[in-house]
């Protein structure tokens, strides 16, 4: 049993491996960089270790830095979250040399599946279909040319090091492969550090689907459903659910049986999630990739489900056999989630930092928010926008649309913008509501939309005219309360301080680089 | 018709600013908090901004009460002060809980407070004609001029309007860098670009104003 862990990582995700931790009654250790001393997690742990200033490089991806924080700690094992360090098989490595347990799958697992063309290489190895196109990475245009008329236009050309919705275009003929090729090569490698790029066929209105598997140190490989994950603005998720609305056990059972072989290839210990697309027409379906890690969407299988796969992934990586057996898995209900993102959806989706003034949480039945800040927070500018999750379960699909609605409308946030009004129009659209989706969803939904607005808005709905009102009114009494108090006559200097000035933060925590848990000084 | 309670002599009642210092942690309604600070009556014509459009504001406001007149409609409302910031408005029998924060970190004409009603966020300024700050920002603008701030540091990459130059709402006007984005902020509301205050590789700051619409 351990006794401590430490998370390396922040935000929501972090919180939630807290919580595992302190179900399993298991010491949290937070690390911390000089930007998030204030965040939710560090205040939920026993002790924090700040590991670097604010750029994610220097600090969340500093593997000395965090190894060392462990060490002083005396942290026994680590749990790496998703994103950052999670799929870096040298960080795997790195901590068990150092003597630590690495929550999650066993270096080489990584290894092979961090890139998109072994992977696929292993996945063809196993039996498991692929999106047809190319295992090794391309040689040349003419190569690329020969095979995207063998599969076909339109074709896909994708990063071998990329992943996670990055690093890939859409190639509809050849003259767009001619300019398209040198531009994706030099792209990749600036952006993963490999230049490598491969094809595959472009599949006609693809459905996202994932199989979550879990595997332990016992031989025991179980997958635990799919999740759909179609609703995609440019191929980042933004909405996902259990089960698929197209599933029958039928496919689940097929894509469930591929999922667990590909895990058994690599002698996979953990949590994974194997991604394929799936045809809609035909239902066909081609491994895409896998995840060696935990997702994000990871609460809508266990709202399902009922297991806890944090709690899971700890006690795996104790040595535990899994708690459940294929059999025993049991699928109850639907669940949605939705991503809540500090990014202003009225502007391109441009990133919304700064402090939250105003949160107002839903609760009620089958509401669960996964959430990484609370009033307060600051959101900066250095990490990914993603402030918490929001799921509803319900008996039916149905019925989990009806609450999530409903708590998105209850959903308040005040001083940044966020995704929030963008889902409140999706959970209202008929295509969502019946289940119509592929990764084409959002791009529809948004001409949809746009066509809406240039029509006139009917003058039905007397209430939608008051609102606007009602804001100004709240203004305007706020203000008449200030002047009257006075808050108007002084300039104080909390009152010039701009919020979304990091530099000043950054000035003002510099001082506090020699000190570890919150303002003690380390001793020397 | 509401009954607007006429100014209680006695207890608070001072001339000249009221220290703020009396918020209480407990949320009460604003009558009963009325007991520490100055009742009186407060009339203000203001100017509001919502959305790119100008909006008049007459408002008789006392505690538990407000009288309003916003372009000409007319309101009658119960007011709660829950909690700082936080009221419960009531019309006849409709609710109304609104959050008001007020943005201090721009440089702006006026007051900017974002309010969230209903779920919905809006950005509202408020521009008291009596306190117009003409000293403070520079060159004077009239009530109902927009600016557009930088809302993150960056870089300009293209200026696309010229100082003079008529804009319809929602027309680019600079675009900015940041976080390895191009940006292109929009004219809130149609008008002509009075001034453009930066230029084609510029770092800019958060706060920042890059142009003002009139």
């Amino acid at each position: 049993m351990f006794r401590k862990i430490l998370i390396a990582n922040r935000g929501e995700i972090a919180v939630r491996i807290i919580r595992a931790c302190r179900d399993l009654r298991i010491s949290p250790v937070a690390v911390y960089s000089e930007a998030d001393a204030e965040s939710v997690h560090v205040g939920l742990c026993d002790e924090a270790v700040c590991i670097g200033p604010a750029p994610s490089v220097e600090s969340y991806l500093n593997i000395p830095a965090i190894i060392a924080a462990a060490k002083t700690t005396k942290a026994e094992a680590i749990h790496p979250g998703y994103g950052f360090l999670a799929e870096n098989a040298n960080f795997a490595e790195a901590v068990t040399e150092a003597g630590l347990a690495f929550i999650g799958p066993n270096p080489a697992a990584i290894h092979v599946m961090g890139s998109k063309t072994s992977a696929r290489r292993a996945a063809v190895e196993a039996g498991v279909p692929i999106v047809p196109g190319t295992v090794d990475p391309l040689n040349s245009l003419a190569q690329a040319k020969e095979l995207a008329e063998q599969f076909g236009y339109p074709v896909m050309l994708k990063a071998s090091a990329g992943g996670g919705g990055k690093g890939m275009r859409l190639v509809a003929s050849f003259e767009e492969l001619r300019s398209g090729f040198d531009n994706a090569k030099s792209e990749a490698a600036s952006a993963f550090g490999d230049s490598s790029v491969y094809l595959e066929k472009a599949i006609a209105r693809p459905r996202h689907i994932e199989i979550q598997v879990f595997a332990d140190s016992h031989g025991n490989v179980v997958h635990l459903g799919e999740r759909e994950c179609s609703i995609q603005r440019r191929h980042q998720k933004v909405i996902e659910e259990c089960p698929s609305p197209i599933n029958d056990g039928g496919l689940r059972e097929a894509m469930g049986a591929a999922a667990v072989k590909l895990a058994r290839a690599v002698n996979y210990i953990g949590a994974g999630t194997v991604e394929f697309l799936v045809a809609n027409e035909t239902r066909d379906f081609y491994f895409l990739e896998m995840n060696t890690r935990l997702q994000v969407e990871h609460p809508v299988t266990e709202l399902v489900t009922g297991i806890d796969l944090v709690r899971e992934q700890i006690t795996v990586a104790q040595g535990a056999p899994l708690t459940f057996s294929q059999e025993g898995v049991r699928w109850y209900g639907h669940a949605i989630e939705c991503r809540v993102y500090a990014e202003d959806p009225n502007n391109n989706f441009l990133p919304s930092p700064g402090r939250i003034t105003y949160l107002q949480v839903p609760y009620g039945p089958g509401i669960r928010d996964d959430s990484g800040v609370e009033l307060n927070s600051e959101v900066s500018i250095h990490y990914d926008p993603l402030i918490s999750k929001l799921a509803a379960w319900g008996r039916t699909r149905s019925e989990s649309i009806d609450r999530l609605r409903r708590a998105l409308d209850e959903y308040e946030v005040g001083g940044i913008k966020t995704t929030l009004p963008f889902f409140r129009e999706i959970v209202r659209d008929k295509e969502f509501q019946s289940g119509r989706l592929d990764t084409g969803f959002i791009s529809r939904f948004n001409e949809r939309r746009n066509s809406k607005r240039s029509i006139a808005p009917e003058d039905s709905d007397k209430q939608k005219q008051v609102l606007p009102d009602i804001a100004v009114i709240a203004a305007s009494i706020h203000y008449a309360t200030l002047r009257r108090e006075g808050s108007f006559n002084t300039q104080s200097p909390a009152d010039s301080q701009n919020r979304w000035k990091m530099s000043g933060r950054a000035a003002l925590v510099d001082g506090r680089k020699s000190m570890n848990v919150r303002g003690k000084k380390l001793r020397k | 018709m509401i009954h607007i309670p006429s100014p209680q002599a006695g207890r608070g009642q001072r001339g000249g600013a009221v220290a703020s210092a009396d918020f209480s942690p407990f949320p009460s309604p604003l009558a009963e908090r009325g007991e520490n600070r100055q009742q009186q009556l407060v009339e203000m014509k203001l100017k509001a901004q919502l959305s790119g459009t100008d909006h008049e504001v007459s408002l008789s406001l006392a505690s538990g009460a407000a009288v309003v007149e916003v372009d000409g409609r007319h309101y009658d409302l119960e007011v709660r002060e829950l909690a700082r910031g936080e009221y419960l408005l009531i019309s006849g029998s409709h609710v109304y809980k609104c959050r008001v924060d007020r943005k201090r970190d721009v440089i702006h004409l006026g007051e900017k407070f974002e309010v969230v009603l209903r779920g919905q966020n809006h950005d509202v300024s408020i521009i008291d004609p009596k306190r117009l700050r003409s000293a403070q920002s520079s060159g004077a603008h009239h009530p109902g001029a927009a600016e557009i701030v930088s809302p993150m540091p960056g870089k300009i990459v293209r200026v696309l309007v010229e100082a003079g130059a008529h804009v319809e709402a929602g027309a680019g006007v600079v675009v900015v860098e940041a976080m390895k984005m191009q940006n292109e902020m929009k004219a809130p509301k149609a008008g002509v670009v009075v001034s453009v205050k930066t230029e084609e590789g510029a770092t800019v700051n958060a706060g920042d104003v890059l142009a003002v619409i009139e």
